[in-house]
């Protein structure tokens, strides 16, 4: 990543990745328990809130050139407020990522590896992001380029194969658990879209900076439809009951899918697709992690860094005790940190950052 | 402990009454090898002490094939001594015969003529004026006695010997500080055949042969381009092994080119044992199996790679050309791809794609559900397998690794027998044992159907090299498959994709054109029709970007 920069379509996958790990880990179960029924109107009312609030992001990186939120921190706040936006930045993916990698792991061991050891599983996937990160870091966007169309011509392939189950009249009401829950409660679903943090980093490495707009709203759209996909598919597969099983979400469409009587389970050939998915997310934030570490804390030793991301992940990941500890930690302590993280104070910083460039600039124009 | 001390002391007094021989340790050993003294020695005036020096250096008194031969020139009345070496079997001796030795050393009017050169005179107020060109021994034995048409000066003896070695003739006159290299080759060699590795059916039947110059001879032939450039290069110290650097000057970018010449000429070797250690040897990672460079054989293919604007390297005594750089879908592609009609072409490809992924992962995806995944197949197969294993008494891993490593012998005895035994080997390894196997309850039937597909799958991959590469990360995948099912299996294959997106070939990504993306031309995985064949490949970076104006059949308007 930095050996090459990012063209428009690697930056966009890149954050697409991020939002479909979690869309096909909890986000539609969450959105549908919230919002029952009217859930595709709150994803597509979510959507809309998040392209504003990115346009929003655009105009604030505007005067800053490719700088991205770390040196607008340092220019800010000095080193100090840098080193304390890469901290909060390094917590919230260590945090999200052993969270997310904890979750998975349970639901394949639930699902295809109940004999399997969960240090065992969990272990696998942080020594291949390990593996995969002392290739060059190029590499794995590359490769994330590949895949990425991939996953989400598997959730296309999900929906048309399940659509002979699925029944319209699932979808009423369509106000589902009323306006409240859907646009006032329900506007705290725009966490889904915490993937938007790799904006704010990513931005230095783009190609061509004037793309950034482009970037995040065709990633806003693309994770969009996924989830809409996704959320729809659950909605009118199974009656209201079901729709509170905490399995993997994608999981539970592509079960009801029949392909005669050669393939009677064919969401095990979907776990090579997952399987992709969480491993590409591993790497991408591990890389992300070492690099923010190496940008402010001047980290020589590369690879120590990685070993250490990757033990600080393993351990975390085994902190929690049982699958109920990491869906909290995933729907309601991940939910306030990415809003915290994501759109409180990364936007703050941005925001002082404009006024003070500005007020700069303005001087600058006076003195001329 | 007593009676084997005593058995060994037994053995080892019976030998000393036999012949012994061993090989000297290293510090034991004189130091033959052409010392640095000897290296980058220039030519002498005085003939003789060329002649010894020669002598020394070719080590004539044990080399029966080099032979020198002394005789007096006679120029204009005067007589010089001069000898000329060569090695026997490589030179044309009638050329030898009548146009050096014959022209030196008979006496005839013009050589007798004493008088020096006019070149122009004028007479004015009963004054002539003579312009005279003074005489030259050199000048005169290279203009008017060598009547041939390839000759050099040379005084440096490193690159005498080099060209003694490739089938030159070398003449030494005395008082001259250089000598006259004489091309008078004359060998035989293989004729062209037929590829016998990468055979097509419609296409080119021509294949390179040993043979540097008639494989240089035969890529100009077939590439009527006056910008097609053929440079030589050297490889190895004391081999010196010829090389030849071919391709386009206007199409091929310029610093691909200075790329493979950097590392060709930037090999500290003694020798090269053949093409396939020097693709080793210029490749980007040294320890990856996967392969960088293609070799190939066949005429048509290198000459397409060259039009293409890639760089193609032959090298003397090898029938093989190399191409670079080259992609992972150019392993997958034929010249027939080219020759036949695109939905032919395509449906081939998809064939071969199929096949590389059978080849890689079915009998690893064959253990990972028999092992973890027994939901994925319908019941009644499930049933069949388990009862056809059921009197195997081995667990499905040693049963598949077994099957696999026999195949393998099998494969390898079929190479290495004579030709004629090799349909034998296959009938007797295939049928007989792979019948036997399953009746004898060590394997189980189904097993044999699939190391058969995967078997047959790996004869379908065009190129051999990558081939290899398939046959042997598939027991990665065995192994992946056996310990952790799909979950194995898929994190085998993410690690191998992002492997394929680090490699490089020569500065080229290996995945090109798909990662990093870039413009589809050519080298896509799926072939275009003949008339929208017109651009060429962005990724490679040529200095034409067109590879022919727009195609029209005009005889259709």
């Amino acid at each position: 990543m930095n050996e090459e920069k990012l063209n428009y379509l690697e930056a966009i996958f890149l954050i697409v990745i991020v939002m479909i790990t979690h869309i096909i880990l909890e986000f539609p179960n969450v959105i549908i328990k919230d919002c029952g029924t009217s859930s595709f109107i709150n994803i597509i009312f979510i959507t809309i809130l998040v392209s504003l609030f990115f346009i929003f992001i655009c105009k604030l990186f505007s005067p800053f050139g490719g700088n991205n939120i770390l040196a607008i921190s340092e220019y800010v706040g000095g080193k100090k407020l840098k080193k304390c936006t890469s901290i909060i930045y390094c917590s919230y993916l260590l945090f999200i990522s052993s969270v997310v990698i904890r979750n998975f792991c349970e639901n394949l061991k639930i699902v295809y590896f109940p004999n399997a050891n969960l240090l065992m599983l969990i272990g696998a996937f942080i020594l291949t992001a390990v593996i995969v990160n002392k290739f060059s870091s190029g590499s794995i966007v590359k490769a994330n380029t590949l895949l990425v169309p991939l996953i989400l011509l598997t959730m296309i392939v999900v929906f048309v194969f399940s659509i002979k189950q699925a029944s319209i009249s699932r979808f009423l009401p369509i106000l589902g658990n009323g306006l409240n829950k859907t646009f006032l409660k329900g506007i705290l679903n725009i966490y889904s879209f915490g993937g938007l943090i790799y904006m704010y980093l990513i931005i230095s490495d783009l190609k061509n900076i004037q793309d950034l707009k482009k970037v995040g709203l065709t990633s806003i759209i693309f994770s969009a439809s996924y989830l809409l996909l996704s959320v729809s598919s659950l909605l009118t597969l199974f009656p209201f009951l079901v729709k509170g099983s905490n399995v993997l979400s994608v999981y539970l469409s592509t079960r009801t899918i029949r392909l005669g009587k050669f393939l009677p389970r064919i969401d095990t050939i979907f776990m090579f697709i997952w399987i992709f998915n969480f491993l590409l997310y591993l790497s991408i934030i591990i890389y992300y992690v070492k690099k923010i570490a190496t940008e402010t804390f001047s980290v020589k030793n590369k690879s120590s860094l990685l070993y250490f991301t990757a033990f600080i992940i393993f351990v975390a990941s085994l902190l929690v005790q049982n699958s109920l500890q990491t869906y909290f930690l995933e729907n309601t302590v991940y939910k306030y940190f990415a809003l915290l993280v994501v759109f409180i104070y990364s936007p703050a910083i941005l925001i002082i950052g404009y006024v003070k460039k500005n007020k700069e600039l303005k001087k600058a124009k006076v003195e001329i | 402990m007593n009676l084997f001390k005593k058995f060994a002391s037994n053995v080892s007094s019976d030998n000393t009454n036999q012949y012994l021989f061993e090989l000297g340790t290293l510090n034991n050993i004189s130091d033959n090898s052409p010392s640095d003294k000897l290296k980058n020695q220039q030519v002498y005036s005085n003939i003789d002490v060329n002649l010894e020096y020669v002598n020394s250096r070719f080590n004539t008194l044990i080399n029966s094939d080099v032979i020198i031969r002394e005789f007096t020139i006679n120029v204009k009345a005067k007589e010089f001594k001069a000898f000329i070496i060569y090695i026997d079997g490589m030179v044309d001796k009638n050329s030898i015969n009548d146009f050096i030795l014959k022209p030196l050393m008979l006496k005839n009017r013009a050589n007798q003529y004493t008088g020096d050169e006019v070149i122009s005179q004028a007479v004015a107020n009963n004054i002539m004026v003579r312009k005279i060109k003074k005489f030259n021994v050199i000048d005169y034995v290279s203009d008017n006695l060598l009547p041939q048409n390839d000759v050099k000066k040379v005084n440096s003896f490193d690159k005498i010997a080099q060209d003694v070695s490739s089938g030159n003739c070398i003449l030494f006159i005395d008082t001259v500080d250089f000598c006259f290299d004489i091309d008078v080759k004359k060998f035989d060699t293989r004729s062209i055949a037929e590829p016998k590795n990468e055979p097509v059916i419609m296409g080119s039947q021509e294949a390179f042969v040993e043979n540097l110059r008639t494989n240089t001879s035969m890529i100009r032939r077939n590439l009527c381009n006056e910008n097609l450039v053929i440079e030589s290069l050297t490889v190895g110290k004391s081999d010196k092994c010829q090389c030849a650097v071919c391709y386009i000057k206007n199409v091929a970018n310029s610093d691909l080119v200075a790329e493979v010449k950097y590392r060709l000429n930037n090999l500290d070797v003694e020798y090269l044992n053949g093409i396939g250690e020097l693709k080793e040897l210029i490749k980007d990672d040294m320890y990856s199996s996967i392969p960088e460079i293609m070799p190939t054989e066949r005429l048509d293919t290198s000459i397409n790679y060259i039009l293409q604007g890639r760089v193609c390297v032959l090298y003397n005594g090898s029938p093989y050309a190399l191409i670079m750089p080259v992609t992972l879908l150019d392993f997958l592609s034929t010249p027939e791809d080219y020759n036949l009609n695109h939905v032919f072409s395509n449906l081939l490809k998809v064939i071969r794609g199929i096949s590389y992924f059978i080849t890689l992962l079915l009998p690893g995806l064959y253990i990972a559900i028999t092992t973890y995944h027994g939901e994925l197949i319908p019941t009644e197969l499930l049933f069949s397998i388990v009862s056809s294993r059921s009197t195997v008494p081995f667990m499905v891993i040693v049963e598949i690794l077994l099957m696999e490593i026999s195949f393998e012998i099998i494969r390898e005895a079929g190479l290495r027998v004579p030709s004629p035994l090799g349909s034998t080997v296959g009938i007797v390894g295939a049928l007989v044992l792979g019948q036997a196997a399953v009746e004898a309850d060590i394997v189980s039937p189904i097993l044999i159907i699939i190391i058969a597909i995967t078997g047959i799958t790996s004869f379908s991959i065009p190129d051999y090299t990558f081939s290899f590469h398939l046959r042997a990360s598939r027991f990665i995948y065995i192994l992946l498959g056996f310990f952790a099912g799909f979950l194995g299996i898929g994190i085998g294959l993410f690690i191998y994709l992002v492997n394929l997106c680090s490699l490089k070939s020569f500065g080229i990504s290996y995945l090109s054109p798909y990662a990093p993306l870039s413009k589809v031309n050519n080298a896509s995985y799926f072939v275009k029709p003949a008339w929208k064949r017109e651009n060429r490949d962005e990724f490679l970076k040529p200095k034409e970007i067109k590879e022919q104006n727009h195609i029209s059949m005009k005889w259709r308007k």
